[in-house]
This record gives C-alpha cells, structure tokens and sequence, in this order.
C-alpha cells in the first residue's frame, strides 16, 4: 500500500504542478528603457512564447538581440555574445514573436545596422504559454504517478478478490 | 524507551497523516508556491524571489497547521484519543514531544520541498541567487512554521475542541497580519510581527550582512536599509514568541484535566 499512496503523491504533485503551470501563462506586460547606450536587462526568463515591441524611436532598422548574460557579460560585443534570437529590420512600434527555447537570465540588445548599441533603447516584453520546462515535468509526474497507481490499483484489487483487505489500512 | 518515542510517531503518522490529508497538503501547497511566483520584474532580475514564496505560501500554512494540529491536539481530546494513547502507558511530556514534533516536521519537509523546487528551478539561472540566500530562507520557513504550530497546538490544548480552537486560531492568525501596519521600507519594527513580512525582510537582512562579513560585493559595504532593531524584533516575535507558546502549551499539556 506505500507505494500505491507514493504514487498518488506523485500524481497529485504532477496534477498540481500542470495546474500551476497552467496559471503562470497570464504575465505582466514589462517595459525597460535604458539611460544611455547600453543592454536591457538581464531578466529572468522562461521557455516560451516572447513577445518584444520596440518602444523607442530608431534613426534607423534597428536590430534586436537576445543575449544569455554569462556571454553578455563576458564579452560585451555582440558579434562574440552568440544570440539566441536576433531581429532585424526593427523600427518603432514594431513587434517581433519567438520561442525561447531555454530557461535562463538573458539580456536584450539594440544594435545598429553597423554593430553599435543605440541611444536610450526601449522596448516591451511580455512572456506568454506554457512554460516547456515545467510542463514537460508536470506530465512526466503524472504519467509516472498515473502508472504507479494503476499498477498498485489493480494488484490491490487482485488482492482484495482473494481476501478481504480494507483501502490504506492493509 | 526511544523505540517508544518512535512508535508514538509512527502512530501519529498513521492517525493524523493518513489519506487523504498528505496528499491534499501537497497539491495545495504546489499550487500555491509556483502558481504566482514570478521571476522577473519591472527592473530585470528580482533577487529576492522568496517574497513571493513567503507571501504565497502564507495562507496555505495557516490552513494546514490549524487541520494538523487541530485534529492532533484538540480532536484526540475531544474524542479521548489521548486517555486512549496516555495509558500506553506513557507520560504526557512524551507524548506531547512525539505528536508535536511528528508534525512539525512533516509540516516543515512539505513546505521545504516546496522551497527547494523554487530553489532548483532558479539554480537554473546560474548565480542570480546565493545558495546562502536560501539557507536563510529556509531557516525562516522552520521559525514560520515553529511560531505557527506553537500557536495553534496552544489554541487547541486551551480550548480542548478542534472547531472551535481553528475558528480561534484562523482569526488571530489572519487577524494579527490584517491589523499591523506594514512599511514596506522595512524600516519600521511593527511591520515585523507580520510573519509574511518578517521572513523575506529578515533573509535580505541576513544576505547583506553576510556579503559585508565576507566582502562578496567586490570589498564595497553593501547599503542596509534595515535597521538591526527591525531585524531582532522579528527573530524575537518569532522565535521567542514561539519558544514561549510552545513551553506553554507543555505546561497545559502536562496539568490539563482530561476528564
């Protein structure tokens, strides 16, 4: 019976945990906007949909990178940062939508046509979905913690057929 | 003598944790943890997550010492469990160490778990929050969930009924967090007997302190905005406010009138 009620355990924290998930899909809107030229951020973010809506007015196409701190921070150039997603061809009021792939703290950076951060970048984001992540965790509890107390389910059912033994208290 | 003190644990593991009343802990308790918790916010990363945590759980905690220690305490007199279980024989002291501390515990290792999955899920963002800064925060969560039990096991020894001794505790409980008034400077002492306040101030103050004392922040002192005085204040409402209510609670245990 212990390991009929671990798997109800881990079916319920699968269950809640999807439920959880499921509640964290409606997020603030965040604004940033910087001084002087230089990166937003770093924000925490998470694996999925990403909304950013550049707020600021661009001389020109502006390009916006999404960086992971660590190579942000090591570097400090874009070429080297390596993105994870890059937009270009960006002017104000312009939105872009992708899909982070992997959770982390990252940076946004405006860059000029030439490589150059622009003056006083401002822009919108706003995370959206599921979160991959924790979702795939969710449901790997619960079909974990599903079979464990459909196996144990039907062993105690067996069981009980051939004597009598009372639910939890055997 | 030990084996005895076990068997009472193990005993009030079956009678007061018996299905559904772990499982229900648990869901509650994921769902309230890591629906709200946001990461971010308006000026990059938030350091101090454990607000939320603190903030969220609160609630939660609340309801489930009061059923815990409700049915531990107030219902076993109620339905003389305890003149049952007291002629085991066993003393009352014992006995009121093992259903107290069998509780506390699970409470704690519920709650716990519930920190370190937040606690994982921002390991994965590699260094934004100290290790220690956890430590700290889960030093909190054991004083919120001492002061909180010891609360309610007061409650439920004094009043010898569970419904009413909840009804009393929810009230002060909910009551005591609405009435003080907060300064969310976290530079006013009174703000502190908010145990959801309390706890994710007290863990700020805690990190700073130990940033200075091992000059982590690049040899530059890192500003303080609590005051040492805010700080004792809550390790006093909490800890010594806890200490108190429980050798209380021993107290009535030991010279109650169980007939």
């Amino acid at each position: 019976m212990k390991t009929l009620r671990i798997g109800i355990i881990i079916l319920l924290i699968g269950v809640s945990l999807l439920f959880a998930t499921n509640m964290r899909t409606k997020t603030m809107k965040i604004s940033t906007a910087a001084n002087a030229p230089m990166a937003l951020g770093p924000f925490l973010l998470e694996p999925r949909q990403t909304i950013i809506v550049l707020t600021s007015e661009t001389p020109d196409n502006v390009t916006i990178h999404v960086v992971p701190s660590k190579n942000w921070e090591a570097t400090q150039n874009i070429s080297l940062a390596n993105p994870v997603f890059t937009a270009s061809g960006m002017r104000r009021l312009y939105a872009v939508t992708f899909r982070l792939e992997t959770r982390g703290v990252y940076y946004f950076v405006v860059t000029m046509p030439n490589g150059t951060l622009i003056d006083e970048p401002a822009l919108k984001f706003e995370q959206t979905g599921l979160a991959q992540d924790l979702y795939m965790i969710s449901i790997t509890a619960t079909i974990i913690g599903m079979a464990i107390t459909t196996y144990n389910s039907l062993k105690f059912i067996i069981k009980r057929k051939r004597g009598n033994i009372s639910l939890f208290h055997a | 003598m030990k084996s005895r003190f076990l068997e009472l644990m193990s005993w009030e593991l079956r009678d007061n944790w018996s299905f559904p009343i772990l499982e229900i802990a648990i869901a509650i308790t994921v769902l309230q943890a890591m629906s709200f918790s946001t990461f971010t916010h308006r000026d990059g990363v938030d350091p101090e997550v454990w607000i939320h945590f603190f903030e969220g759980t609160l609630f939660v905690l609340v309801i489930s010492v009061a059923m815990v220690f409700g049915r531990s305490f107030g219902e076993s007199i109620e339905k003389r469990k305890l003149i049952v279980l007291l002629s085991y024989p066993v003393s009352r002291a014992r006995l009121f160490f093992a259903k107290y501390l069998t509780n506390f515990l699970m409470l704690f290792s519920i709650f716990g778990s519930s920190l370190l999955a937040q606690g994982t899920s921002l390991f994965l963002f590699d260094g934004v929050v100290r290790s220690m800064s956890w430590s700290y925060a889960f030093l909190y969560l054991l004083l919120e969930v001492f002061f909180v039990s010891s609360v309610m096991t007061l409650f439920a020894l004094l009043t010898k009924r569970f419904g009413l001794s909840i009804l009393i505790f929810l009230v002060f409980m909910f009551g005591i967090q609405y009435w003080i008034p907060r300064n969310y400077t976290g530079e006013d002492p009174i703000s502190y007997l908010s145990i959801d306040f309390a706890c994710p101030f007290s863990v700020t103050y805690l990190e700073a302190r130990f940033v200075n004392w091992l000059g982590l922040n690049g040899g530059t002192q890192v500003m303080m905005s609590i005051p040492d005085i805010c700080f004792l204040a809550g390790l006093t409402y909490m800890l010594g406010g806890g200490l108190v209510l429980f050798l209380a609670s021993l107290v009535i245990m030991k010279r109650m009138d169980l007939d």
